[in-house]
Parts: C-alpha cells; sequence; structure tokens
C-alpha cells in the first residue's frame, strides 16, 4: 500500500514538473536556439495602456492579448534536425487536430505549416510550423509553435517581427485558409 | 488507513515546506553574495536611481514609488572558477523554477542563456528579475523589487525618462538574436 502511494505521489509531480511539450527538451539544448515566450508576458503586453491612438498598435496588442505561448526552436546542427523531424513527425501523429494548412518548396527549403481549429474561420488554437533546409548554415530546422486564439489576418506581424525563418509565407495565410 | 494519512501528511508538509523554502531564498542567496569577493553586487534603492523631480505627475509619482530597490549579481567567469559557475548557476535556476517565479520570456543558443521572470500579478509586480549567462563570460542577475508595480504606469515614467515612445523593438531585438 505504502509504496503504491509513495508511486502515485511521485507520478502526480513528475506530471506537473514534465508534461508540458515535447518540445520542452530543447530549450535547454547547446545546439538549439530557443525562444519562448509565455501567457503571462502577452498579458503584461497588453496591460502596457498604448497612450497611442494607433488603430495598428491597438490590433496588435489586442492580438497578442489572446496569445497563450510561442515556442520557437532553431538548430543549425544536421543530427539535432533530423532528430526534431522525428518529435514534429510524433507530435503531429499524435495530435489529430492538426492539420495541414499549406507546404512551401523552394530553394531546397521545406516548410509546412498546420493548424489546429478555432473558435472561427479566421481564428485558430494553434500554429505550428516546421522547416526544414539541409543547405541552410544556420537554420538546418526550424519549430515554430503558437497557441492561444490566434487571429490568422495578424499573426504574420507578430512572426516577422520575431524574424521567424519561413514566416515571410504567413504573409497571406488567411487568402489561403479561405479559399 | 492510518498509514495513508500518515504518508499524505507528510507528503503535504514536504510540499509546503519546500515551498516556503524556495520563497525566501532568492532574497537569502543575494544576501549571501553581498559578502563573497567572487561576487559582483550592488543594491541600489529606488531613491538613487529615480529622483523625485517636479516634473513628474501625480500618475509618475506613484510609479516610483511603487519601485523599491534593484539589485545585481553577477559572477565572472575566470579560468579557475568554471565549476564553481556551474553550481552556482544551478542554485540560482533552482531557486527560479520555483512556484513563486512565473516566467514571460526565455532565450537559448549555444553558448547563452537569459530568462525574463517575474513575481505577482501582472498588472501588480511584486519583481521582475532577469537572469542572464553566458558559457564564457559568465553569469548575472539583475532584479527589480517592488510593491504593486503597474507595468503601464512604469512603462510611462521610462517614456518620461528617455522622451522616446515605447514600442516593441525590443522584442524585434529579442527575435534579431534568434537570426
Amino acid at each position: 500500500m505504502k509504496t503504491t502511494i509513495a508511486i502515485f505521489i511521485v507520478a502526480l509531480v513528475s506530471q506537473v514538473t514534465f508534461g508540458q511539450s515535447v518540445f520542452d527538451k530543447y530549450e535547454n539544448q547547446r545546439d538549439v536556439n530557443s525562444l519562448v515566450v509565455t501567457k503571462s508576458m502577452f498579458r503584461l503586453m497588453s496591460k502596457i495602456d498604448l497612450s497611442s491612438n494607433d488603430p495598428e498598435a491597438k490590433n496588435y496588442l489586442k492580438m497578442v492579448e489572446n496569445l497563450d505561448n510561442i515556442r520557437i526552436f532553431r538548430t543549425e546542427s544536421p543530427t539535432t534536425a533530423t532528430e526534431m523531424k522525428n518529435t514534429v513527425d510524433n507530435y503531429l501523429k499524435s495530435s489529430s487536430a492538426l492539420s495541414e494548412l499549406m507546404r512551401v518548396n523552394e530553394d531546397g527549403k521545406n516548410i509546412r505549416f498546420y493548424i489546429k481549429e478555432g473558435k472561427n474561420e479566421n481564428f485558430v488554437s494553434e500554429l505550428f510550423m516546421f522547416l526544414e533546409d539541409p543547405n541552410s548554415k544556420d537554420s538546418k530546422a526550424v519549430i515554430m509553435s503558437i497557441t492561444g486564439n490566434i487571429d490568422l489576418r495578424q499573426i504574420s506581424q507578430l512572426t516577422s517581427d520575431l524574424n521567424v525563418p519561413g514566416s515571410d509565407k504567413l504573409k497571406d495565410i488567411d487568402k489561403k485558409k479561405n479559399k | 488507513m492510518k498509514p495513508i494519512i500518515y504518508i499524505t501528511t507528510l507528503a503535504l508538509t514536504t510540499l509546503l515546506l519546500s515551498a516556503c523554502g524556495n520563497d525566501a531564498s532568492l532574497q537569502k542567496y543575494i544576501v549571501e553574495k553581498q559578502n563573497d569577493n567572487d561576487f559582483i553586487t550592488l543594491d541600489l534603492p529606488s531613491s538613487l536611481i529615480l529622483t523625485e523631480n517636479n516634473n513628474l505627475n501625480e500618475e509618475q509619482l506613484m510609479a516610483v514609488k511603487s519601485i523599491k530597490k534593484v539589485n545585481i549579481l553577477a559572477l565572472q567567469l575566470k579560468e579557475d572558477n568554471r565549476a564553481r559557475y556551474e553550481v552556482e548557476k544551478e542554485r540560482i535556476k533552482t531557486i527560479l523554477s520555483g512556484d513563486k517565479y512565473e516566467t514571460l520570456m526565455k532565450y537559448g543558443s549555444n553558448d547563452m542563456g537569459a530568462t525574463l521572470l517575474f513575481t505577482g500579478d501582472v498588472d501588480a509586480i511584486n519583481e521582475l528579475i532577469i537572469f542572464a549567462s553566458d558559457e564564457e563570460k559568465g553569469f548575472g542577475l539583475f532584479r527589480v523589487i517592488g510593491d504593486k508595480m503597474n507595468p503601464s504606469q512604469v512603462v510611462k515614467l521610462m517614456d518620461n525618462v528617455n522622451s522616446n515612445s515605447f514600442d516593441f523593438s525590443f522584442l524585434k531585438g529579442f527575435g534579431a538574436v534568434l537570426n
């Protein structure tokens, strides 16, 4: 009985600490460049009351306020790039709600975008991108995952601010989706 | 039945104790290092940084008053202290992984890492912490302690200090490092 409970407690605790995302392991990996922005950051940014009346800035803040998490991982190591591809494939297999939005092949670059349906046709609850570029010096593979209530009409503005490789393809993403 | 209750109580007490232990330890850690010659420490009351001049309006004064002090702690990496650097870095990481601290942003690359964290609520921040490390130079911790700091007010205050309008270019900066 004691052991059962002990195991149960250990399982519970480890669940809390490690059960977040399959990509968390890349946060502290040496050959991976990572950037994680959390929900608190977006909420904090939205609290910053811009006195400007710029409607574009206001829209931007509104879009950002509804985001949960942004995770971007980039690697220059071919080994890690292969490993990332496996993790991504498993992730896509395990999450059936993700459907392919578009696929771009150019100059040896392979970019795939996936989305999870959101509250209406302009919104998605997850935007996922995987880029492979074996010829690139510093971006052999890039993973980007954005979760929250994402306005597809606005998100390209944020990803271009963050300089995510491949994200320029997002500029006409909502047009693609509504076709 | 008894052993179950005993174990549960024990587990809960341990959890509670470890939580309380974490609470005080960043402060304790900084105080401990103030007498350590290997560390560079700086403890600045906000009155030294932000002199209350007459140009401030009431809102800005409130922002000034909500900031209590600034702590800076750094360990420079030298030829003979790499082992110590690793130990101290881990200690800080463990402290900052406590429940009390919420991560806002996290960046990592081959030799560098930076984390932005806070305690309190997004519109009433008690502590804002930046922890950055570089495998060649060392690490640094920057901590602003306040009493319910309002991000909007603080930003407006900075606005006044710099007379530059605030935009999200700091995000662009983050992105630029990534590329």
